[in-house]
């Protein structure tokens, strides 16, 4: 499996980030307190944000070297995002949100041909019983599956996650929680997850990264991170387990 | 010749009658009867005999705005502590405002019909002409070479006049008519086809010759003012030109009898019709001394 | 409950306002009056040249107006902030002197003459110059509408349109625009009843003439200086399209913003 590889720095309004991140072979859960800069991170990974300096690399494909004067525009860099409220197309109905993924890439097919494709990758979420439906008549958790439907239709190198568990009720954490933690367990590209929990933190990712005021605190596997915590922030984080 | 300005003018008078506004006749207030402007010539405006009255409210045609500013000025040197205020608009529209009641002293018009129905509809007392104005033919500087005369009219690519249903627009259909007796039956016709717009004011006439936006219009002489040199002015010849006469009249239960008085008598006294002429204005009707 | 029947009775006070004088105009008009009105010769002339014209002003100004409000509501900076003033300027301007901005632009003498019309010709008197003076007069309710339309938009599925490859065309015409249709058809709308009711700087820009350049609010004041009856028959007429079609829109507004509200 390919990795991302990340070294960033700009300033994004009265925030200076500067880090640098590496998924390795799995998932990268960036953990740290609100106003961090974890959105702020992805962001710039997506291309949304544009660092002043940075080199973003996925394998063998480079998204950004400013060294280099290179940059790829967000269209093309090919990196799946699922923000914290979805960002389901409120106007479209579930299958047609999937299609719209595939429409995107250039390949030019035939309507029918997108269409069974949707219904394929609904099909593994075991979403096919909401094709119909707009996302307002969608449960919290059912959103979150249909965005990741979404954004895994237009074939990402990475997969890119901001508090996915964020927007949902207490109850419904729970359930969530496990089914994304087995998905991104069985997913063959990287990913990185965004959260402030701890309880996230430890169960949905292989390797951490702690971010404090848009810098990395500390980086490693959760027992890492027990076993010698670099700042009083990751102490409170892990203790608080 | 079909004029189908006079089916909407009948029309109009009729519906007109029937919609009387509310009428608020001061049973107090005796009102003078304007005299006739021979005997009201020599006489000058009496200082303000009745102090209650310290505001004069003066409906006016448009055309009169210039003219009757300096008339105020005057009136105000013999009644200091007088506060005159004005209402200019289409004689049309201030004739529908004095039907519904608009608290009014004294009415202006550029029209002897308006007066003359306000006047059967007992809204003002009896009235008397004070000036006279006469359309003249505005050329733009473009078109000022090639037209010189009422019967180079046709050599104008775009020619404006004033709607027929206002006064200036009644005229000049008037004016083409005669013309059209002696310069050629067609005329009219020729003049006719190159109108492109009837325009709802003589200021909106003048200002599109004055643009050069239309190469010529008929408007009053009084209209000109500050334009005079924009446009070259074309005199109609009296035998096709049609004398506007502008009557005057007090309102019916004016809020202020007195000064009303006072104001018809200067706006008819030597000095006032001095004041007119100097605007553009001709001061001399029909059996008056002319100047 | 005591506070919004307060609310509610401030707010019946300017219902009142604005409904008296409609009321008065219905009911100063007998129906003998109205269908006496609606037989005025300037009458069909000027309502079909009023739908034609505003259909036209509407078209251009929407199919102009919707990418620039996109743009504005998409971009930063000064540069764009200043055109977007710039854009709101028409509708504080009188509509008379508006009329007269149009003729030192695009009339005879105007500053676009010698490239426009080195034949001397002009726009100015013509069925076109109704449909220019509409469109500056009007635009701007539309622009700002369907620009804090397009602000309003949830940022979030743009950028996931992005992420997802598409290009800008495709955001716009398949997310942005139909996201936004309910806030453009009500600015349309307002926009489109404000052209309706145009009358000053159509009167300086276009003129006045029957069947070319006269429009519903240019042949009420026309009638107004002969007919009384005939002009408020006119005015009545005038209010009844403009209700017909502004109720028309609210009722798919609230139609498709129902549909919206079970989202949240």
């Amino acid at each position: 499996m390919n990795s991302l590889q990340a070294v960033v720095a700009g300033r994004i309004g009265a925030l200076y980030v500067d880090a640098q991140i590496d998924t390795g072979d799995g998932t990268l859960v960036i953990v740290g307190p609100n106003g961090a800069g974890k959105t702020t991170l992805l962001l710039m990974l997506l291309g949304i944000r544009r660092p002043h300096s940075g080199r973003i690399t996925v394998g063998e494909s480079k998204l950004l070297d400013t060294a280099a004067n290179l940059e790829v525009a967000v269209e093309n860099r090919r990196l799946g995002y699922v923000p914290q409220d979805y960002g389901l197309f409120p106007h479209l109905t579930v299958l047609e949100n999937v299609e719209f993924a595939l429409e995107c890439d250039s390949t030019g097919r035939q309507r029918k041909s997108r269409r069974i494709e949707a219904e394929a990758i609904l099909d593994h979420l075991d979403l096919m019983e909401l094709t119909a439906r707009q996302s307002s008549e969608l449960s919290g958790g059912e959103k979150q599956k249909v965005a990741l439907a979404r954004a895994l239709a237009a074939k990402p190198q990475a997969l890119l996650l901001d508090e996915p568990l964020g927007a949902l009720d207490v109850a419904a954490r729970h359930d969530v929680r496990l089914f994304l933690a087995a998905y991104l367990k069985k997913l063959d590209i990287p990913a990185i997850v965004v959260t402030h929990d701890p309880n996230e933190a430890r169960t949905l990712g292989d390797r951490l990264a702690v971010l404090e005021a848009g810098r990395i605190a500390q980086a490693g596997t959760w027992e890492e991170l027990c076993e010698q915590p670099a700042t009083t922030f990751v102490q409170q984080l892990v203790s608080r387990m | 010749m079909l004029n189908p300005m006079n089916t909407i003018e009948e029309k109009s008078r009729i519906k007109l009658g029937r919609r009387h506004g509310i009428q608020i006749l001061n049973a107090l207030c005796v009102i003078t009867v304007l005299v006739t402007l021979g005997g009201c010539r020599h006489s000058k405006p009496e200082p303000n005999p009745t102090p209650r009255e310290d505001k004069l409210v003066v409906f006016a045609a448009a055309s009169l705005r210039e003219a009757f500013g300096h008339e105020a000025d005057e009136f105000k040197k013999s009644h200091p502590g007088v506060e005159v205020t004005f209402n200019f608009a289409g004689t049309q529209e201030i004739r529908t405002q004095l039907e519904q009641g608009a608290p009014a002293d004294v009415f202006a018009s550029a029209d002897e019909r308006h007066m003359k129905a306000l006047q059967d509809a007992a809204k003002v007392e009896s009235s008397t002409i004070f000036a006279q104005n006469e359309p003249v033919l505005v050329v733009s500087k473009e078109k000022a070479t090639s037209i010189h005369s009422l019967a180079e009219l046709p050599l104008a690519e775009r020619i404006v006049v004033g709607v027929p249903e206002v006064p200036i627009g009644k005229y000049t259909l008037q004016i083409l008519e005669k013309a059209s007796r002696s310069l050629g039956a067609d005329f009219e016709t020729r003049v006719e086809a190159k109108i492109v717009s009837r325009e709802l004011n003589v200021r909106q006439v003048l200002a599109k010759v004055t643009l050069g936006e239309a190469d010529a219009g008929i408007v009053y002489r009084t209209d000109l003012g500050a334009n005079r040199d924009k446009v070259s002015v074309v005199t109609i010849p009296p035998e096709f030109n049609i004398i506007v006469k502008y009557p005057i009249a007090i309102v019916k239960g004016a809020p202020h009898p007195v000064l009303s008085q006072q104001w018809a008598s200067l706006i008819l006294s030597e000095r006032g019709q001095t004041i007119l002429r100097d605007s553009g204005f001709l001061v001399a009707p029909a059996g008056k001394a002319a100047h | 409950m005591a506070g919004q029947s307060l609310l509610s009775a401030m707010g019946g006070v300017l219902v009142v306002f604005l409904i008296a004088p409609l009321l008065g105009l219905v009911t100063a008009t007998s129906f003998g009056d109205f269908v006496a009105g609606l037989r005025h010769p300037l009458v069909w002339p000027a309502l079909r040249l009023s739908l034609i014209t505003t259909s036209a002003s509407l078209l251009f100004v929407v199919v102009f107006g919707t990418p620039l409000s996109w743009t504005l509501a998409r971009a930063n900076g000064r540069f764009i902030r200043a055109v977007e003033v710039l854009t709101n300027l028409p509708a504080v301007i009188p509509p008379a002197v508006a009329g007269i901005a149009l003729l030192l632009a695009f009339g005879r003498r105007g500053l676009l003459a010698g490239w426009l019309y080195p034949r001397g010709w002009s726009v100015a008197f013509t069925t076109l110059a109704v449909i220019m003076a509409e469109i500056f007069i009007s635009a701007p309710f539309f622009v700002q509408a369907a620009t804090s339309a397009f602000r309003r938009l949830d940022g979030n599925c743009l950028v996931v349109a992005r992420t997802l490859g598409a290009s800008p065309l495709r955001i716009f015409f398949r997310i942005g625009l139909p996201m936004a249709t309910p806030s453009l058809l009500a600015g349309a709308a307002m926009s489109w009843a404000r052209a309706l009711g145009e009358f000053g700087a159509t009167l300086m820009f276009a003129g006045n003439f029957t069947g070319k350049t006269q429009t519903l609010p240019l042949a009420i004041y026309t009638a107004l200086e002969s007919n009384l009856c005939a002009a408020q028959a006119l005015s009545l007429l005038l209010v009844v399209v403009a209700f017909a079609v502004l109720l028309f829109v609210r009722v798919v507004l609230a139609r498709t913003t129902a549909d919206e509200m079970r989202e949240y």
